[in-house]
Protein backbone atom coordinates (compact mmCIF):
# COMPACT_ATOMS: atom_id res chain seq x y z
CA UNK A 1 0.00 0.00 0.00
CA UNK A 2 1.12 3.56 -0.77
CA UNK A 3 0.22 6.14 1.84
CA UNK A 4 -1.51 9.37 0.81
CA UNK A 5 -0.33 9.71 -2.78
CA UNK A 6 -2.79 12.53 -3.49
CA UNK A 7 -1.06 15.59 -4.98
CA UNK A 8 2.32 13.98 -4.37
CA UNK A 9 5.10 15.45 -6.51
CA UNK A 10 6.60 12.97 -8.96
CA UNK A 11 9.29 12.96 -11.61
CA UNK A 12 10.43 10.65 -14.38
CA UNK A 13 12.13 10.86 -17.74
CA UNK A 14 10.31 12.82 -20.46
CA UNK A 15 9.29 10.77 -23.50
CA UNK A 16 7.97 13.33 -25.98
CA UNK A 17 10.07 15.04 -28.64
CA UNK A 18 9.78 18.62 -29.88
CA UNK A 19 7.49 17.57 -32.74
CA UNK A 20 5.30 15.50 -30.42
CA UNK A 21 4.91 18.45 -28.06
CA UNK A 22 3.99 20.66 -31.02
CA UNK A 23 1.43 18.09 -32.15
CA UNK A 24 -0.09 18.12 -28.67
CA UNK A 25 -0.35 21.91 -28.88
CA UNK A 26 -2.02 21.63 -32.32
CA UNK A 27 -4.43 18.79 -31.49
CA UNK A 28 -5.12 19.36 -27.80
CA UNK A 29 -4.81 15.64 -27.10
CA UNK A 30 -2.47 12.65 -27.26
CA UNK A 31 -3.67 9.03 -27.37
CA UNK A 32 -1.40 6.25 -26.05
CA UNK A 33 -3.06 2.99 -27.13
CA UNK A 34 -2.78 -0.04 -24.86
CA UNK A 35 0.13 1.19 -22.71
CA UNK A 36 -1.10 -0.28 -19.40
CA UNK A 37 -0.32 -4.00 -18.90
CA UNK A 38 -3.20 -6.50 -18.95
CA UNK A 39 -2.70 -7.50 -15.31
CA UNK A 40 -3.12 -3.89 -14.14
CA UNK A 41 -6.18 -3.48 -16.37
CA UNK A 42 -7.69 -6.64 -14.87
CA UNK A 43 -7.07 -5.50 -11.30
CA UNK A 44 -8.52 -2.08 -12.07
CA UNK A 45 -11.75 -3.51 -13.48
CA UNK A 46 -12.02 -5.89 -10.54
CA UNK A 47 -11.55 -2.99 -8.11
CA UNK A 48 -14.20 -0.90 -9.87
CA UNK A 49 -16.67 -3.78 -9.96
CA UNK A 50 -16.16 -5.17 -6.46
CA UNK A 51 -14.60 -2.52 -4.20
CA UNK A 52 -15.71 0.92 -5.37
CA UNK A 53 -18.28 1.43 -8.13
CA UNK A 54 -18.88 5.09 -7.27
CA UNK A 55 -18.42 8.15 -9.46
CA UNK A 56 -15.23 8.97 -7.55
CA UNK A 57 -13.22 5.85 -6.67
CA UNK A 58 -10.32 8.03 -5.51
CA UNK A 59 -9.12 5.50 -2.90
CA UNK A 60 -7.88 3.34 -5.79
CA UNK A 61 -4.86 5.67 -5.62
CA UNK A 62 -3.91 4.00 -2.34
CA UNK A 63 -3.12 0.83 -4.29
CA UNK A 64 0.55 0.85 -5.22
CA UNK A 65 -0.09 -1.26 -8.33
CA UNK A 66 -2.46 1.46 -9.60
CA UNK A 67 -0.02 4.31 -8.94
CA UNK A 68 2.86 2.45 -10.56
CA UNK A 69 0.94 0.81 -13.41
CA UNK A 70 -1.45 3.59 -14.39
CA UNK A 71 -0.64 7.00 -12.90
CA UNK A 72 3.11 6.53 -13.23
CA UNK A 73 2.91 4.26 -16.26
CA UNK A 74 6.20 4.98 -18.03
CA UNK A 75 4.70 6.11 -21.33
CA UNK A 76 1.84 8.10 -19.82
CA UNK A 77 3.89 9.68 -17.04
CA UNK A 78 6.69 10.36 -19.53
CA UNK A 79 4.23 12.33 -21.67
CA UNK A 80 2.91 14.15 -18.59
CA UNK A 81 6.50 14.95 -17.54
CA UNK A 82 7.20 16.30 -21.04
CA UNK A 83 4.21 18.64 -20.95
CA UNK A 84 4.11 19.68 -17.27
CA UNK A 85 7.81 19.62 -16.40
CA UNK A 86 9.54 17.96 -13.48
CA UNK A 87 7.85 17.52 -10.11
CA UNK A 88 4.35 17.37 -11.55
CA UNK A 89 1.72 16.26 -9.05
CA UNK A 90 -0.31 13.11 -8.97
CA UNK A 91 -4.10 13.69 -9.06
CA UNK A 92 -6.15 14.73 -6.05
CA UNK A 93 -9.23 12.84 -7.18
CA UNK A 94 -10.11 10.08 -9.61
CA UNK A 95 -13.47 10.14 -11.38
CA UNK A 96 -15.04 7.18 -13.14
CA UNK A 97 -17.49 7.73 -15.98
CA UNK A 98 -19.02 4.32 -15.51
CA UNK A 99 -21.66 3.95 -18.18
CA UNK A 100 -24.14 1.12 -18.55
CA UNK A 101 -24.13 -0.58 -21.94
CA UNK A 102 -25.99 0.37 -24.06
CA UNK A 103 -26.71 4.02 -23.30
CA UNK A 104 -27.42 7.32 -25.04
CA UNK A 105 -24.64 9.69 -25.99
CA UNK A 106 -23.87 13.05 -24.42
CA UNK A 107 -24.03 16.46 -25.98
CA UNK A 108 -20.87 18.34 -26.92
CA UNK A 109 -19.36 20.18 -23.99
CA UNK A 110 -16.19 21.47 -22.39
CA UNK A 111 -15.70 20.56 -18.76
CA UNK A 112 -16.59 22.93 -15.97
CA UNK A 113 -13.72 25.16 -14.87
CA UNK A 114 -12.29 25.53 -18.38
CA UNK A 115 -10.26 28.60 -19.16
CA UNK A 116 -8.64 29.53 -22.46
CA UNK A 117 -4.98 30.29 -22.09
CA UNK A 118 -1.58 29.55 -23.59
CA UNK A 119 -0.52 28.27 -20.17
CA UNK A 120 -0.62 24.50 -19.79
CA UNK A 121 -0.77 24.28 -15.99
CA UNK A 122 -2.55 20.92 -15.82
CA UNK A 123 -3.61 17.97 -17.95
CA UNK A 124 -6.87 16.07 -17.99
CA UNK A 125 -6.07 12.41 -18.51
CA UNK A 126 -8.35 9.44 -19.25
CA UNK A 127 -7.70 5.73 -18.80
CA UNK A 128 -9.70 2.87 -20.39
CA UNK A 129 -9.09 -0.37 -18.45
CA UNK A 130 -11.06 -2.49 -20.94
CA UNK A 131 -11.19 -2.40 -24.71
CA UNK A 132 -13.65 0.24 -25.90
CA UNK A 133 -14.97 -0.11 -29.43
CA UNK A 134 -16.88 2.54 -31.36
CA UNK A 135 -20.21 0.94 -30.47
CA UNK A 136 -19.38 1.08 -26.75
CA UNK A 137 -19.69 4.84 -26.52
CA UNK A 138 -16.08 6.05 -26.52
CA UNK A 139 -15.28 9.68 -25.84
CA UNK A 140 -15.14 11.72 -29.04
CA UNK A 141 -12.91 14.80 -29.30
CA UNK A 142 -12.75 17.75 -31.67
CA UNK A 143 -9.04 18.35 -32.36
CA UNK A 144 -7.98 21.97 -32.06
CA UNK A 145 -11.09 22.96 -30.12
CA UNK A 146 -9.06 23.82 -27.02
CA UNK A 147 -8.51 27.16 -28.79
CA UNK A 148 -12.21 27.67 -29.64
CA UNK A 149 -13.79 29.76 -26.91
CA UNK A 150 -17.32 28.84 -25.93
CA UNK A 151 -19.51 28.19 -22.90
CA UNK A 152 -20.83 24.68 -22.29
CA UNK A 153 -24.52 25.77 -22.19
CA UNK A 154 -24.02 27.38 -25.62
CA UNK A 155 -23.06 23.99 -27.10
CA UNK A 156 -26.26 22.14 -26.25
CA UNK A 157 -27.73 22.42 -29.76
CA UNK A 158 -24.64 21.09 -31.55
CA UNK A 159 -24.89 17.75 -33.35
CA UNK A 160 -22.50 16.31 -35.92
CA UNK A 161 -19.18 18.13 -36.31
CA UNK A 162 -16.65 17.64 -39.08
CA UNK A 163 -13.18 16.30 -38.16
CA UNK A 164 -13.90 14.62 -34.83
CA UNK A 165 -11.70 11.84 -33.43
CA UNK A 166 -12.83 8.74 -31.55
CA UNK A 167 -10.81 7.56 -28.56
CA UNK A 168 -11.92 3.96 -29.03
CA UNK A 169 -8.95 1.76 -28.27
CA UNK A 170 -7.60 -1.41 -26.71
CA UNK A 171 -7.59 -2.09 -22.97
CA UNK A 172 -4.98 -0.04 -21.19
CA UNK A 173 -5.25 3.02 -23.43
CA UNK A 174 -4.56 6.40 -21.89
CA UNK A 175 -5.25 9.75 -23.49
CA UNK A 176 -4.05 13.15 -22.36
CA UNK A 177 -6.03 16.30 -23.13
CA UNK A 178 -5.96 20.06 -22.74
CA UNK A 179 -8.75 20.55 -20.23
CA UNK A 180 -10.86 22.86 -22.39
CA UNK A 181 -11.07 20.54 -25.43
CA UNK A 182 -14.60 19.97 -26.79
CA UNK A 183 -15.69 16.38 -26.19
CA UNK A 184 -18.62 14.09 -25.54
CA UNK A 185 -19.47 10.51 -24.85
CA UNK A 186 -20.82 8.97 -28.05
CA UNK A 187 -23.88 6.72 -28.00
CA UNK A 188 -23.25 3.12 -26.92
CA UNK A 189 -25.26 0.70 -29.01
CA UNK A 190 -23.63 -2.51 -27.82
CA UNK A 191 -24.38 -4.57 -24.76
CA UNK A 192 -21.70 -5.56 -22.21
CA UNK A 193 -18.55 -6.94 -23.82
CA UNK A 194 -15.80 -7.39 -21.28
CA UNK A 195 -15.52 -8.56 -17.69
CA UNK A 196 -17.38 -5.49 -16.46
CA UNK A 197 -20.96 -4.84 -17.47
CA UNK A 198 -19.99 -1.19 -17.74
CA UNK A 199 -17.73 1.00 -19.81
CA UNK A 200 -15.34 2.33 -17.20
CA UNK A 201 -13.46 5.52 -18.04
CA UNK A 202 -11.22 6.91 -15.31
CA UNK A 203 -10.47 10.63 -15.45
CA UNK A 204 -7.96 12.62 -13.42
CA UNK A 205 -5.73 15.70 -13.52
CA UNK A 206 -2.01 16.19 -13.10
CA UNK A 207 -0.65 19.64 -12.20
CA UNK A 208 2.51 21.57 -12.98
CA UNK A 209 4.63 22.86 -10.09
CA UNK A 210 7.65 24.21 -11.96
CA UNK A 211 7.90 27.04 -14.50
CA UNK A 212 7.82 25.79 -18.09
CA UNK A 213 10.99 25.17 -20.07
CA UNK A 214 11.96 23.11 -23.08
CA UNK A 215 13.15 20.11 -21.11
CA UNK A 216 11.45 17.33 -23.05
CA UNK A 217 13.43 15.38 -25.71
CA UNK A 218 15.03 18.15 -27.75
CA UNK A 219 15.54 17.36 -31.43
CA UNK A 220 18.90 18.86 -32.30
CA UNK A 221 18.24 19.24 -36.01
CA UNK A 222 14.68 20.52 -35.85
CA UNK A 223 13.78 23.56 -37.99
CA UNK A 224 10.85 25.38 -36.36
CA UNK A 225 10.41 27.48 -39.50
CA UNK A 226 9.08 24.64 -41.65
CA UNK A 227 6.62 23.12 -39.18
CA UNK A 228 2.88 23.47 -39.71
CA UNK A 229 1.36 24.53 -36.38
CA UNK A 230 -2.23 24.59 -37.69
CA UNK A 231 -4.66 22.25 -35.91
CA UNK A 232 -5.87 19.49 -38.24
CA UNK A 233 -9.54 20.19 -37.48
CA UNK A 234 -11.78 22.54 -35.61
CA UNK A 235 -12.63 25.70 -37.42
CA UNK A 236 -10.42 28.77 -37.54
CA UNK A 237 -9.98 31.79 -39.72
CA UNK A 238 -6.89 31.11 -41.84
CA UNK A 239 -3.74 30.69 -39.67
CA UNK A 240 -5.44 31.64 -36.38
CA UNK A 241 -5.35 28.08 -35.02
CA UNK A 242 -1.66 27.76 -35.90
CA UNK A 243 -0.87 31.06 -34.20
CA UNK A 244 -2.63 29.86 -31.04
CA UNK A 245 -0.70 26.57 -31.08
CA UNK A 246 2.58 28.45 -31.55
CA UNK A 247 1.78 30.67 -28.55
CA UNK A 248 1.16 27.58 -26.43
CA UNK A 249 4.42 25.97 -27.61
CA UNK A 250 6.36 29.14 -26.80
CA UNK A 251 4.84 29.24 -23.32
CA UNK A 252 5.74 25.57 -22.79
CA UNK A 253 9.28 26.35 -23.95
CA UNK A 254 9.51 29.18 -21.42
CA UNK A 255 10.01 31.80 -24.14
CA UNK A 256 6.68 33.62 -24.21
CA UNK A 257 8.56 36.90 -23.97
CA UNK A 258 10.31 36.11 -27.27
CA UNK A 259 7.09 35.67 -29.25
CA UNK A 260 4.87 38.38 -30.63
CA UNK A 261 2.19 37.99 -33.29
CA UNK A 262 3.32 40.75 -35.61
CA UNK A 263 0.67 40.18 -38.29
CA UNK A 264 1.08 39.40 -41.96
CA UNK A 265 3.34 36.55 -42.97
CA UNK A 266 5.09 36.23 -39.62
CA UNK A 267 6.16 33.02 -37.88
CA UNK A 268 4.73 30.35 -37.89
CA UNK A 269 2.44 31.11 -40.84
CA UNK A 270 4.84 30.69 -43.78
CA UNK A 271 6.13 27.22 -42.99
CA UNK A 272 6.78 26.67 -46.70
CA UNK A 273 9.97 28.73 -46.55
CA UNK A 274 13.10 27.04 -47.81
CA UNK A 275 14.82 24.96 -45.15
CA UNK A 276 17.06 26.90 -42.76
CA UNK A 277 15.40 30.19 -43.72
CA UNK A 278 14.11 32.07 -40.69
CA UNK A 279 10.58 33.43 -40.89
CA UNK A 280 10.01 37.00 -39.69
CA UNK A 281 9.22 37.00 -36.00
CA UNK A 282 10.52 33.51 -35.19
CA UNK A 283 11.53 33.53 -31.51
CA UNK A 284 15.35 33.75 -31.28
CA UNK A 285 15.51 30.56 -29.19
CA UNK A 286 13.77 28.66 -32.01
CA UNK A 287 15.55 30.32 -34.92
CA UNK A 288 18.12 28.69 -37.18
CA UNK A 289 21.66 29.93 -36.61
CA UNK A 290 22.97 32.43 -39.16
CA UNK A 291 24.59 30.77 -42.16
CA UNK A 292 27.95 31.65 -43.67
CA UNK B 1 -51.83 14.82 -46.88
CA UNK B 2 -54.34 16.13 -44.35
CA UNK B 3 -57.67 14.42 -43.74
CA UNK B 4 -59.53 17.51 -44.94
CA UNK B 5 -57.59 17.65 -48.19
CA UNK B 6 -58.19 13.96 -48.72
CA UNK B 7 -61.95 14.42 -48.20
CA UNK B 8 -62.07 17.39 -50.59
CA UNK B 9 -60.36 15.38 -53.30
CA UNK B 10 -62.91 12.63 -52.66
CA UNK B 11 -65.72 15.17 -53.05
CA UNK B 12 -64.26 16.51 -56.32
CA UNK B 13 -64.07 13.02 -57.73
CA UNK B 14 -67.69 12.29 -56.79
CA UNK B 15 -68.79 15.66 -58.18
CA UNK B 16 -67.16 14.88 -61.53
CA UNK B 17 -69.09 11.61 -61.71
CA UNK B 18 -72.34 13.15 -60.44
CA UNK B 19 -72.32 10.99 -57.30
CA UNK B 20 -71.80 13.79 -54.74
CA UNK B 21 -74.11 13.65 -51.73
CA UNK B 22 -74.83 16.00 -48.86
CA UNK B 23 -73.14 13.66 -46.27
CA UNK B 24 -69.91 13.92 -48.31
CA UNK B 25 -69.96 17.69 -47.79
CA UNK B 26 -70.91 17.31 -44.11
CA UNK B 27 -67.90 15.03 -43.64
CA UNK B 28 -65.63 17.70 -45.06
CA UNK B 29 -67.15 20.39 -42.84
CA UNK B 30 -66.65 18.19 -39.79
CA UNK B 31 -62.91 17.97 -40.51
CA UNK B 32 -62.38 21.75 -40.45
CA UNK B 33 -60.28 22.72 -37.45
CA UNK B 34 -59.30 19.17 -36.54
CA UNK B 35 -56.01 19.17 -38.47
CA UNK B 36 -52.82 19.23 -36.39
CA UNK B 37 -51.24 22.67 -36.79
CA UNK B 38 -47.89 22.61 -38.57
CA UNK B 39 -44.83 22.57 -36.33
CA UNK B 40 -41.63 24.51 -36.70
CA UNK B 41 -38.55 22.43 -37.50
CA UNK B 42 -35.13 23.89 -36.86
CA UNK B 43 -31.82 23.26 -38.62
CA UNK B 44 -28.54 24.61 -37.20
CA UNK B 45 -25.63 24.80 -39.59
CA UNK B 46 -22.14 25.91 -38.58
CA UNK B 47 -20.56 27.04 -41.84
CA UNK B 48 -17.06 27.91 -42.93
CA UNK B 49 -17.96 31.53 -43.77
CA UNK B 50 -20.88 33.96 -43.83
CA UNK B 51 -21.63 33.11 -47.49
CA UNK B 52 -25.19 31.75 -47.68
CA UNK B 53 -24.05 28.84 -49.85
CA UNK B 54 -21.09 27.92 -47.57
CA UNK B 55 -19.92 24.40 -46.83
CA UNK B 56 -21.09 22.77 -43.60
CA UNK B 57 -18.69 22.38 -40.65
CA UNK B 58 -21.33 21.24 -38.17
CA UNK B 59 -25.01 20.38 -38.34
CA UNK B 60 -27.93 19.50 -36.08
CA UNK B 61 -31.64 19.17 -36.73
CA UNK B 62 -34.71 19.46 -34.54
CA UNK B 63 -37.56 17.89 -36.51
CA UNK B 64 -40.06 15.21 -35.54
CA UNK B 65 -38.79 11.78 -36.51
CA UNK B 66 -35.20 12.84 -37.04
CA UNK B 67 -32.17 12.39 -34.75
CA UNK B 68 -30.42 15.56 -33.62
CA UNK B 69 -27.17 14.43 -35.26
CA UNK B 70 -28.63 15.06 -38.75
CA UNK B 71 -27.03 12.09 -40.47
CA UNK B 72 -28.42 10.17 -43.45
CA UNK B 73 -28.55 6.37 -43.72
CA UNK B 74 -24.92 6.32 -44.90
CA UNK B 75 -23.78 8.26 -41.83
CA UNK B 76 -23.16 11.41 -43.90
CA UNK B 77 -24.35 14.87 -42.95
CA UNK B 78 -27.88 15.49 -44.29
CA UNK B 79 -26.63 18.59 -46.11
CA UNK B 80 -23.10 19.39 -47.28
CA UNK B 81 -23.84 23.06 -47.82
CA UNK B 82 -26.41 25.64 -46.80
CA UNK B 83 -27.52 25.72 -50.44
CA UNK B 84 -28.53 22.04 -50.27
CA UNK B 85 -30.67 22.83 -47.24
CA UNK B 86 -32.31 25.78 -49.01
CA UNK B 87 -33.05 23.53 -51.99
CA UNK B 88 -34.77 21.12 -49.60
CA UNK B 89 -37.25 23.69 -48.39
CA UNK B 90 -35.44 25.31 -45.46
CA UNK B 91 -35.29 29.08 -45.07
CA UNK B 92 -32.72 31.05 -43.11
CA UNK B 93 -34.19 32.78 -40.07
CA UNK B 94 -30.96 33.87 -38.40
CA UNK B 95 -27.65 34.87 -39.89
CA UNK B 96 -24.32 34.47 -38.04
CA UNK B 97 -23.34 36.76 -35.18
CA UNK B 98 -20.10 38.42 -36.18
CA UNK B 99 -19.16 40.70 -33.32
CA UNK B 100 -16.91 38.08 -31.70
CA UNK B 101 -15.21 37.27 -35.00
CA UNK B 102 -13.68 40.77 -34.89
CA UNK B 103 -11.36 39.77 -32.03
CA UNK B 104 -7.95 39.41 -33.71
CA UNK B 105 -6.30 37.53 -30.83
CA UNK B 106 -8.81 34.80 -30.02
CA UNK B 107 -11.10 32.27 -31.66
CA UNK B 108 -14.75 31.89 -30.75
CA UNK B 109 -17.14 29.02 -31.30
CA UNK B 110 -17.35 26.85 -34.39
CA UNK B 111 -17.44 28.77 -37.68
CA UNK B 112 -20.44 30.90 -38.64
CA UNK B 113 -23.81 29.66 -37.47
CA UNK B 114 -26.97 29.88 -39.58
CA UNK B 115 -30.37 28.88 -38.17
CA UNK B 116 -32.97 27.66 -40.66
CA UNK B 117 -36.60 26.66 -40.29
CA UNK B 118 -39.35 24.85 -42.13
CA UNK B 119 -42.91 24.00 -41.08
CA UNK B 120 -44.39 20.51 -41.17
Amino acid sequence: MVSMPFNRKMDCAPTLTDKEVINFCRNGYLILPGVVPDEINRRTVEYLDTVDDTYEPTPIMEQDWFVEGVLMNPQAAGAVRSLLGCDFTLPAIISNHRGALPCAGQGWHRDGGSVYTDKLEYLQVFYIPETCTDDMGPTVLLPGSHFMRIKAPMMAHLGTLRGTVSTAGPAGSIFLTVYSIWHKRSAATSGPRGRSKFRNLLKYNYWRTEPPRRDWIVEGDIDFNVIDFNPPAGYFEQFQGGLAAARMFCWLSGISDEYEKRGGQCWPIVHTVRKKTNQMGVPPSLANPPTG
Amino acid sequence: MTDLKRQLEHIREKFRTSRLTEPDIDAALALIGTDKPPRQSLLYIQASSTHPYSGVVGISIYEEGKHQDALDEKGEMLYKSIREALDDGWRIVKFPEMALAMDEQNNYGLGYEFILERWR
